[in-house]
């Protein structure tokens, strides 16, 4: 079956070896590691409260500037973001009319739970721990597809005999 | 949607791993169908026809 966006199949490895890294990466952060010097580095930054506050120009201006930043987090959420967005994106390796059927309902899934998840967290979280919540959300929408997808497929793998 | 796929398929002597095979979907897919659980597409339809030598409407029909 041809498909559109989808990549082949072997992306998959790829896509657990980033999620995995990132994952490993994020729990150690959060768990109190020390975030590394060398990952130390001038960043471009273009949008923060200057942009969001000011009314003219010369006040917007300020705010594209250059700042100093380490880059564990944001390297952290690529390799998430990467590796979900690979284990999404990639081919089963008999992708047929079925397996898209299972693919299109997964993504409606995830999209729903999603919104439950972050609309829930919004009245029972607050302060940093919805920071936190909301870091979580920048990929939960994925995490959730991959999960739902490869339980469906599971299930279809095990549960149909040859008859 | 009812279907008489698996009598078919059996009565041409196929496996559902050959039949799947042929119409290059997964063994899945013909169980699925076969089990009620999933309506294939009209060129899906088309295709099993075709493999097992019967039309369309032999192998499915709509419930009354």
């Amino acid at each position: 079956m041809k498909t559109k966006f989808l990549l082949p199949p072997t992306f998959k490895y790829v896509g657990w070896l980033f999620f995995t890294l990132g994952l490993a990466m994020g729990i150690a952060f959060v768990a109190g590691w020390d975030e590394p010097q060398f990952l130390q580095a001038i960043v471009p930054d273009i949008f923060n409260q200057n942009t969001l506050g000011s009314s003219t120009p010369a006040e917007q201006a300020k705010g594209l500037k250059w700042i100093e930043n380490n880059l564990s987090d944001e390297l952290t959420l690529s390799f998430i973001l990467v590796g979900v967005m690979l284990l999404m994106l990639a081919r089963e390796k008999q992708e047929d009319e079925l397996i898209m059927r299972l693919r299109l309902e997964s993504i409606l899934w995830a999209a729903i739970v999603n919104a439950l998840l972050v609309f829930a967290s919004t009245w029972l979280v607050y302060d940093m721990a919805y920071f936190m919540v909301m870091e979580i959300a920048m990929f939960l929408f994925y995490l959730l597809f991959v999960i739902r997808f490869n339980w469906v497929l599971w299930r279809f793998n095990h549960l149909s005999h040859e008859e | 949607m009812k279907n008489k796929l698996k009598q078919q398929r059996q009565l041409a002597q196929f496996t559902q791993k050959d039949l799947a095979a042929a119409i290059q979907v997964s063994r899945q897919t013909i169980h699925a169908i076969e089990s009620g659980k999933y309506v294939p597409s009209t060129e899906l339809a088309l295709k099993l026809a075709r493999e097992l030598n019967c039309t369309v409407e032999q192998l499915f029909w709509l419930e009354e």
